[in-house]
């Protein structure tokens, strides 16, 4: 489905020319809807109610369209459809049929990146998701043609990593990964992406998901974000050095609307941290979220910058910075919004570890960092020390922590965020094992995650659930919900959804992992 | 093609406009019949002498206007004033001298005003606008407003209604502030140079601004109502649309409305007469007359201070 | 801060291109952005690496440019028609030049060694067929390419010495290039046929069309060949498979010619007869043109576009015009097609002729948007001719704005096609052909449509990025 729009300046027709438009072009097939009105206040607030608000569009305006703007909205099921009726449309009210059918060219789809640029020579970003082994070569044609690059696809070999980076350094363009999950550029949303308001603070992400969590709390809280740059997993790596980090560093710096900078990554290299820190040290507050690296360690060096342990922490320091509600994050406060103590009541004595089953890499990494603290060794697929590994064949190994996101569960089918199906199996196991005393789970929403995974999550929900107490057991299931209200699944309804289903459902990863191990660690005191 | 004595008639409103040293305007719209021209803030309506007058209007004999508009492009410089207009590009210029004025505001005063009968008026046209089964703009919810029916849940129609409800009841009780959230969620609503939501208004303003005085069940009078919706109207609608609103505010209404509006006064037996005149407002525009309509009769309850 | 960091992003419109899985490229839509999609698939042959060095190197695009401004700017001219020997370089009378790549007579499809037996009686090299045969297996008879003496043939292509063939004279890069006289349809040489009425036809080409064509057209002094191209491509023909058009614009250019330096009235009744009669006679004029204008781009260093396409019936070649005289060759493809009653696939040789060189200067199919007329035999709708056109455009360097097409808006033709976008597009270059029957001496069967096998511009890609490589 696409929104495309078409904006006449100070340009009138009576409604009955209009109307008579509209339903030209919505007779047309593979339109769902088109607006035709004068661009007042209220017509796009009803163009919104709609579904048919043309944000990036716009956005794009110089200014703002007005009362004295004619502004054509359509709702299509794809492009070409949406221009068809644009066209039509256009054409309808000018009623002169002179123009020549030029725009056949266009229909014509293009195969290869240079023919798309042919078909836009504006283009300025390219979004990449083609297999490994290819998309370095598209890469390196986006860069060379002076594109922005967003490379979803992973397995570009590292030194293929390092010569596209230089080579984006070199033409001042940003190369956002190999293996970036989400961004945010000037309000769009790439990849993985959440719906939030474009505000004052950036974030750099060597994380997909920690970046998602962060701008999911900073949502909550009624702030918004500026730009959300993604450098993928391996920037900070010592092979890599950093050089998207500090890149995408240094155009926040340079953004007027950025007023707080966050940068996030799993444990970098210490040289590569030590960089970082270095070159945050810039006249606008920086907060840094390392995961996993003892602040402690970076505390010589940290100078200016703020270091937060988790993404919650990450998430209030910024909003504090900016002006914003710390509060307003759910974060400790919400801690006890459930009874757990009751909860924790009702375990049987069998139940004593918690099974946590991730689809978000870095949401796995700290709830495992949170849980070690706290429970010890936490067993994985991605684990904290080699030795908490667990062994081929074996699923849960007391605390467990799996990563179903990770190649080994994903070769071959979609990934978790996309097709829940591996999750839902994992879950029934997590139920049918007496010793599970609290599944812990993540649901990831936003642009290309499952449509509604409420609708899937609350059924297997009920039934874990009844199935333990059939058993005479209690299960707990904590939901740790990355969000946000403008989401196209809504936050909202999926934690009411889910919570009609018995779970406990937190929106900071932190707090779910702290009520997790709140229901284990007294009942490994009673025991 | 230079030609004059073509005005068959100009509206009171407009004439200071001509009175004042000749200054240039721009073509701002044009229509089939009709053009529309900016001049410092204001706008002039040239329409051919098949369309009924407006607040605005400049009638031109249909001839000269089917000569005239195809020639004219948006932004074409005018000039206006000292009796004449002139618009060089085309060659084109008139002369006021000798031509007679219409005025706009209705002469409610010279009758003799009966709740009652209005009243019957008011459930017969409601009737009679429902069972049109208007299609389009905000007419469909003259059913849901005042018979109880069912609402089409429309993102249109989410937006509109609870603001038409406030408006009645706000201009009830009086209550400005709920006026202007009502003007503020209707005004500019909807397609068109005069979207339905300010039809509406439009309809609903002449009321409050000619007939609140002698129909009001409490007979206070309700003409700064009016006034209020045009001024919270006008920076959120369309250039035209906000200045036919203001008119409207002062009672200054097109032909037709203006004939329905005097037509209240009948005995009720003549009903049919009525009939007849909001047939005509009905007639204007795709649903320009029937959103007029609704806030005509929105304007009507809510004096009869029977609104929930 | 660094002084190459980018201000602009943030402040200019985002303007997107997908590449990969329509996941992505379905919430950007949704989210309003002006979004291209790629419809993706890998490049053939696993050639991501060569592909990387060449789309990235800035001699390969200049010399591209280079080789598509002197296609444009080649000004071809028919200034003579004279016997083979006189005027191709190389040519005597124990060779003899067939279309397409090299090949040995082994290897020779049915129309081609129909051909050459046609070819050598007619020279009189050879009484009959048993001894003709003999003849070009005993090794004393070479064969050659018509494109290594600049010249070009339809379908089998054969060039003897005694055959008239039409000379082209290209003044801006100097040279020459030649094609024989069209035959006509039925039973002809071209397409293998060699009986007695078959070399009586080619007998009276030699002594009375082709010594009358030649005394008409220098009369004219030299006839411009691109304007009257351009002519037929706005009045429905492709000149490949379609020339009715420019055959007749040829006839009124020529016709008062031939009177005025004819030898009698029925002699020149019957070359007017012969060229009204014939609907493809302006074909071998038009090979030959774009003969002289592919040349005119051939030989640049470093340049990736294609100035050769041929068929022998047996392989396909190219050549590039910065690989030299190197042949780029996979195996002739079986035309896609519609047939005369009678026959079907079955009867059809594999692809042959050297009138592929059409395509290689951007008319023929690349310009199939202007001939909805003959979309039937690709079994197509007027749209088909139109996306066959469109997609030209992807694989080519430029429009060659002197040949416009009406449908498109009067856009130029696709000209230059570029092997890199060849392979990387997976899109080979669209060629309308006829259809010769296996046998030797049937004709034609068919008309259709075929593409080249994908290996030769592959090859050529591997080539082209060693040597840019070294």
């Amino acid at each position: 489905m696409v929104i495309r729009a078409l904006l006449k300046p100070n340009t009138y027709y009576d409604s009955i020319t209009l109307m008579s438009v509209a339903q030209a072009a919505k007779d047309l097939p593979g339109v769902e809807d088109i607006g035709a009105v004068m661009a007042t206040e209220v017509n796009l607030e009803l163009l919104l109610n709609a579904t048919l608000m043309p944000i990036a569009f716009l956005a794009e305006q110089q200014a703002p369209p007005g009362s004295e703007d004619l502004l054509i909205v359509v709702r299509a099921i794809d492009e070409a459809h949406a221009q068809a009726a644009l066209a039509v449309a256009e054409e309808r009210l000018t009623s002169r049929g002179d123009r020549g059918n030029l725009s056949t060219g266009e229909m014509l789809p293009a195969r290869s990146l240079e023919m798309a640029l042919k078909r836009d020579e504006a283009a300025n970003l390219a979004v990449i998701s083609v297999t490994g082994e290819h998309a370095g070569l598209e890469a390196e044609q986006a860069l060379r043609n002076g594109m922005h690059v967003f490379l979803f696809s992973d397995n570009v070999p590292v030194e293929q990593e390092k010569r596209l980076k230089a080579l984006a350094i070199s033409k001042g363009l940003l190369l956002m990964g190999p293996d970036c999950g989400t961004a945010i550029i000037n309000g769009i949303g790439l990849g993985f992406s959440n719906v939030v308001s474009r505000g004052s603070i950036g974030i750099v992400g060597a994380s997909g998901t920690g970046m998602q969590q962060l701008i999911c709390l900073i949502a909550a809280a009624g702030m918004g974000i500026s730009q959300a740059i993604g450098t993928g997993g391996r920037d900070l790596s010592e092979a890599i050095g950093g050089v998207m980090m500090r890149r995408g560093l240094e155009l926040l710096a340079g953004d007027e609307q950025t007023e707080v900078i966050i940068l996030v990554s799993k444990p970098p290299a210490e040289r590569v941290a030590r960089e970082i820190l270095a070159a945050a040290q810039i006249m606008k507050p920086v907060v840094v979220v390392f995961l996993g690296a003892d602040p402690e360690r970076f505390a010589s060096v940290a100078g200016n910058a703020h270091m937060a342990r988790t993404l919650t922490g990450g998430a209030e320091l910024a909003v504090s910075l900016a002006g914003g509600d710390r509060r307003r994050i759910p974060g400790k406060d919400a801690l006890y919004k459930y009874d757990l103590p009751k909860e924790r009541a009702k375990l049987a004595s069998s139940q004593r570890y918690i099974r946590a089953l991730y689809s978000g890499g870095t949401l796995c990494d700290e709830a495992m960092l949170l849980l070690s603290e706290r429970l010890g060794p936490i067993a994985s697929n991605i684990p904290l020390r080699p030795e908490w590994t667990l062994a081929v064949g074996e699923t849960f190994r007391g605390h467990t922590a799996l990563d179903l996101g990770s190649d080994e569960f994903t070769r071959g089918r979609p990934h978790p965020m996309i097709d829940p199906t591996i999750s839902l199996q994992y879950l029934a196991s997590a139920a049918d094992d007496p010793q599970t005393a609290v599944i812990l789970l993540d649901i990831v929403l936003g642009f290309c995650a499952q449509q509604n995974p409420a609708s899937v999550y609350s059924p297997a929900i009920i039934q874990a659930r009844e199935k333990a107490k059939v058993a005479g057991r209690s299960l707990p299931v904590i939901i740790s919900l990355c969000g946000t209200e403008g989401d196209p699944q809504r936050l909202s309804m999926q934690r009411t959804a889910l919570e009609a289903a018995g779970a406990m459902v937190y929106e900071s990863n932190e707090m779910a992992a702290r009520a997790a191990a709140l229901l284990v660690s007294d009942s490994i005191h009673q025991a | 093609m230079a030609v004059s004595l073509i005005v068959v008639d100009y509206s009171r409103p407009t004439h200071p406009i001509f009175l004042q040293e000749p200054r240039i305007g721009n073509v701002h719209s044009i229509f089939n019949k009709a053009t529309n021209i900016t001049l410092d803030g204001t706008m002039l309506a040239l329409l051919s002498d098949e369309l009924p007058r407006m607040p605005n209007s400049v009638r031109l004999r249909s001839d000269v206007t089917y000569k005239l508009l195809p020639n004219l492009k948006p932004g074409m410089e005018v000039c206006v004033g000292n009796y004449s207009l002139v618009i060089p590009t085309c060659n084109f210029s008139l002369q006021l001298s000798d031509t007679p004025l219409w005025e706009p505001r209705p002469d409610v005063n010279s009758y003799q005003w009966n709740r009652e009968t209005v009243a019957q008026h008011t459930r017969m046209l409601t009737q009679f606008l429902a069972n049109k089964q208007p299609q389009g703009g905000l007419t469909p919810l003259v059913g849901p407003l005042f018979l109880d029916q069912s609402l089409q849940e429309t993102p249109l129609s989410r937006m509109a209604m609870p603001n038409l409800r406030l408006l009645a009841q706000a201009s009830w009780w009086q209550n400005l502030e709920g006026i202007e959230e009502a003007t503020r969620g209707l005004a500019g609503l909807g397609p068109g140079l005069t979207p339905s939501g300010d039809d509406v208004l439009g309809g609903f303003a002449a009321i409050m601004a000619l007939l609140s005085t002698q129909l009001s069940a409490d007979s206070i009078p309700r003409k700064h109502i009016a006034s209020k919706i045009a001024s919270v109207a006008k920076p959120r609608t369309t250039k035209l649309s906000g200045l036919l609103l203001e008119f409207a505010s002062r009672g200054e209404v097109s032909e037709q409305l203006g004939t329905l509006l005097l037509t209240l006064m009948l005995p009720a037996e003549e009903f049919e007469t009525v009939l007849k005149a909001a047939d005509h407002v009905l007639a204007f525009g795709a649903s320009s007359g029937g959103d007029t309509l609704l806030g005509i009769l929105l304007g009507l309850r809510a004096l009869e201070g029977k609104i929930d | 801060m660094s002084d190459t960091l980018d201000p602009g992003l943030f402040n200019t419109p985002l303007h997107i291109i997908n590449v990969g899985a329509d996941l992505f490229a379905d919430p950007l839509a949704f989210q309003g952005t002006l979004l291209t999609r790629v419809a993706w698939q890998p490049a053939a042959g696993n050639t991501d690496a060569a592909l990387s060095l060449l789309l990235g190197e800035e001699r390969v695009d200049r010399a591209n440019q280079e080789a598509v401004q002197r296609m444009i700017t080649a000004r071809p001219r028919l200034v003579d028609v004279r016997p083979a020997h006189e005027v191709i370089p190389g040519m005597h009378k124990q060779l003899l030049l067939h279309a397409g790549p090299p090949i040995t007579w082994e290897r020779m499809s049915g129309p081609l060694r129909g051909a050459i037996i046609g070819a050598l009686l007619y020279e009189g090299l050879a009484s009959d067929h048993a001894t003709a045969e003999q003849l070009a297996v005993s090794g004393e008879i070479a064969f050659a390419p018509c494109h290594h003496h600049n010249a070009v043939g339809p379908m089998a292509g054969l060039i003897s010495a005694s055959m008239p063939v039409l000379v082209i004279e290209e003044p801006i890069h100097g040279h020459q290039t030649f094609s024989t006289l069209n035959e006509g349809l039925g039973k002809v040489l071209r397409y293998g046929a060699n009986s007695p009425e078959v070399l009586a036809k080619l007998v009276w080409i030699e002594q009375v069309l082709g010594q009358a064509l030649a005394r008409a057209v220098r009369a004219t002094g030299g006839l411009e060949v691109k304007p009257i191209t351009a002519q037929a491509l706005q009045m429905g023909d492709e000149l490949h498979n379609r020339n009715k058009a420019a055959t007749s614009l040829f006839f009124r250019e020529i016709a008062a010619y031939l009177v005025e330096t004819g030898n009698s009235i029925e002699e020149t009744a019957s070359v007017l007869r012969y060229i009204h009669g014939n609907d493809f006679f302006y074909l071998n004029l038009s090979m030959a043109a774009c003969k002289a204008v592919t040349l005119a781009a051939h030989g640049i260093p470093f340049s990736s576009v294609v100035t050769t396409m041929a068929r022998n019936g047996t392989d396909f070649g190219i050549r590039v015009s910065g690989l030299g005289e190197s042949w780029y060759v996979g195996p002739a493809q079986k035309v896609k097609g519609l047939y005369f009653s009678g026959y079907s696939e079955e009867d059809a040789n594999p692809d042959i002729g050297d009138s592929t060189i059409s395509e290689t200067a951007g008319i023929g199919a690349f310009a199939m948007a202007t001939a909805p007329a003959i979309v039937q035999f690709i079994g197509g709708t007027p749209a088909d001719a139109l996306q066959y056109t469109l997609e030209m455009y992807d694989i080519t360097v430029t429009e060659d704005s002197q040949y416009q097409l009406p449908p498109l808006s009067f856009r130029g033709t696709p000209i230059g096609i570029d092997i890199r976008q060849v392979v990387r597009q997976n899109l080979l270059p669209i060629i309308n052909t006829g259809i010769a029957h296996r046998l030797p001496g049937v004709g034609q069967v068919g008309a259709g449509i075929v593409r080249p096998p994908m290996e030769c511009f592959v090859a050529a890609l591997r080539e082209l990025a060693r040597n840019i490589q070294n």
